[in-house]
């Protein structure tokens, strides 16, 4: 018998993810023998830079991690040392976080639903032919997305890499009068979020069906950003100090990021986990919205995660004008902190899903060590499922087609790969 | 007649010769006059493009790495950059010719800005700027407080 033929094939970067890392794919006739998505990550860099620290540099550390989520990593950090140092930061500044977040969240999203994933359902190579053929659809996604980046100007003093953000609260609290300067460009937005939510709904699906294990924070109170307990879709429900139990990171030859396992299985993190495990606790104008595009709370579709993606926008802007409507400046920008050793953990909800982080202090205040775990590493491991199961569907097709597909679905996730990788190149083999 | 100037200097300042364009803004902040608008940033953003007016002046300075000797200073009008190999863009690679290439595709007016680039040496975590890009450091200065009161004496002319 002859020898299979081997053909490589390499797409020199796969576009529009956010940052870079490498896809391998090896075919043997119409078996797919491996899928590995190598993240080449800085190896643990931030945690060996958070050692030695002072617990008040991390916020501002952490937030480097990523100029795109840079309030999530805050959050998390600050969540789990004011969770060692037992600090109750209240109704006002919790608000205040939380609108924060709704900034980020709304910036976020708007960047990759508009100038990264809508692309790949119109026929057009990026932002840059969107502006040609749709410049008003390109210029709604632009002001969307400001709306966000005004949030995080306003509260955290920049768009980029926040310095407000301090363990017991902020440097600063904006007065009232300051934060309801922000209501007029939020309530545009509010309208501009459900164009969205229509507009991406019309889109043209390919069928793809997933058996995903969703994992998110679950509030009984709120959709979750900042608080609540992991949950799964498999019936997990345990607080986030107990995370590292049950979600199990571990090294694989061809990555230098960690794979996440939840009870030795993949699972996925991200806006389609937070809607099912969290879509009775949308906000009125989103579960309408929802309903008005036909999509049920358990998307499993990948592809679809682009309304989910434009359904949170939604949930955020609105929440953004609740928050700013009743908000009253608390009495001090940050609680006091009494510094003791130990161990904190927390877990809160970055746009691309639920962000871990463990500190050990010593009683001085400073990082014995540090352990983050992205959204991106932790679905690392589905998103090679995924391949794994899309590419038998794709043997008939041309190796350009094949890698422009894996392209595809690698972006409906949204990886944000610079936080845990350099580099990301597409080698097709087959053999 | 020109409208406001505005000089933007990007890089991080914790990546080596990455910081170039952000020390070179906080520089130039001390020596250009107080009615022009200086500012630094990790990264470009659509706002750096999307206030200005019809006549404003944008003067980006950034980190370059073009295969030129470490210390080069290259100038750009936005037609120069904004071009190849922008399919492959991401939220974290939206760099400074993807901006300007949306802008000149959206219409944005920038016909007065111009692009001063430093090549690198380096851009290592923690490294600190290049002996060749400090060398250069005032001739970058230079370049651009001149090109900043050439739109000034333009400004002042009816």
């Amino acid at each position: 018998m002859a020898e299979p033929r081997t053909r490589k094939i390499k797409v020199d970067v796969l576009a529009r993810v956010e940052g870079e890392g490498a896809l391998d794919v090896t075919l043997a006739g119409d078996e797919v023998r491996d899928v590995h998505l190598r993240i080449f990550e800085p190896p643990r860099f931030f945690e060996t830079l958070l050692k030695g620290r002072h617990y008040t540099e991390v916020p501002d550390i952490v937030a480097r991690i990523c100029g795109i989520c840079p309030v999530a990593y805050q959050m998390s950090a600050v969540h789990a040392l004011e969770s060692l140092f037992d600090v109750d930061v209240g109704d006002s500044i919790r608000s205040l976080r939380r609108l924060l977040y709704c900034g980020e969240w709304i910036e976020s999203h708007a960047l990759h639903v508009y100038m990264l994933h809508a692309p790949d359902f119109l026929g057009v190579d990026g932002a840059l032919d969107l502006a040609a053929s749709e410049p008003e659809i390109l210029q709604r996604g632009l002001r969307l997305k400001k709306a966000g980046d005004i949030i995080l100007t306003l509260l955290g003093g920049r768009a980029v890499h926040p310095v407000s953000v301090c363990v017991g609260g902020f440097s600063r609290v904006p007065p009232v009068s300051e934060l309801r300067t922000l209501l007029e460009d939020l309530k545009w937005a509010r309208d501009a979020a459900l164009d969205t939510v229509r507009w991406v709904g019309g889109f043209d699906f390919p069928n793809l069906v997933q058996d995903y294990t969703f994992v998110a924070l679950q509030s009984e109170a709120e959709y979750p950003m900042n608080e609540g307990d992991v949950a799964a879709s498999n019936g997990l429900k345990a607080p986030a100090s107990l995370f590292e139990e049950h979600c199990e990171e571990h090294q694989e030859p061809h990555s230098t990021a960690l794979h996440s396992h939840l009870h030795g299985k993949p699972y996925l993190v991200g806006p389609q986990a937070r809607l099912c495990l969290n879509h009775q606790r949308l906000r009125p104008i989103v579960k309408q919205a929802m309903a008005d595009v036909g999509l049920n709370s358990s998307v499993t579709n990948p592809h679809q995660s682009i309304i989910v993606r434009s359904l949170e926008i939604l949930q955020a802007v609105d929440e953004a004008i609740e928050i700013i409507d009743a908000y009253e400046a608390p009495a001090v920008p940050a609680e006091h902190v009494v510094v003791k050793g130990g161990t904190g953990m927390a877990a809160t909800e970055a746009p691309r899903g639920l962000l871990y982080h463990r500190y050990r202090v010593n009683a001085e205040g400073l990082i014995e060590e540090a352990k983050i775990v992205p959204p991106t590493s932790q679905n690392q491991a589905r998103i090679e499922e995924d391949m794994r199961n899309l590419l038998p569907t794709l043997l008939d097709r041309e190796d350009g087609e094949i890698a422009f597909e894996c392209e595809r679905l690698i972006r409906c996730y949204d990886p944000c790969i610079s936080c845990a990788t350099h580099f990301l190149k597409l080698n097709i083999k087959r053999i | 007649m020109t409208g406001l100037v505005y000089v933007v200097g990007l890089g991080n300042e914790l990546a080596g010769d990455d910081a170039a364009g952000l020390i070179a803004a906080r520089k130039l902040r001390q020596s250009l006059p107080a009615d022009v608008h200086v500012e630094w940033r990790d990264k470009p953003d659509w706002d750096m493009f999307e206030r200005l007016g019809e006549d404003d002046v944008l003067i980006v300075i950034d980190a370059v790495m073009g295969g030129a000797a470490s210390g080069t200073i290259h100038r750009f009008a936005p037609d120069d950059i904004a071009g190849a190999g922008l399919r492959h863009c991401s939220s974290h690679g939206l760099g400074l010719a993807h901006w300007a290439a949306l802008a000149v595709k959206l219409g944005q007016p920038v016909r007065h800005m111009r692009i001063f680039g430093i090549e690198i040496a380096q851009a290592e975590l923690g490294a600190g700027l290049s002996a060749e890009v400090e060398k250069n450091m005032p001739r970058l200065l230079l370049e651009v407080e001149n090109a900043v009161q050439q739109s000034l004496a333009a400004e002042a002319t009816p």
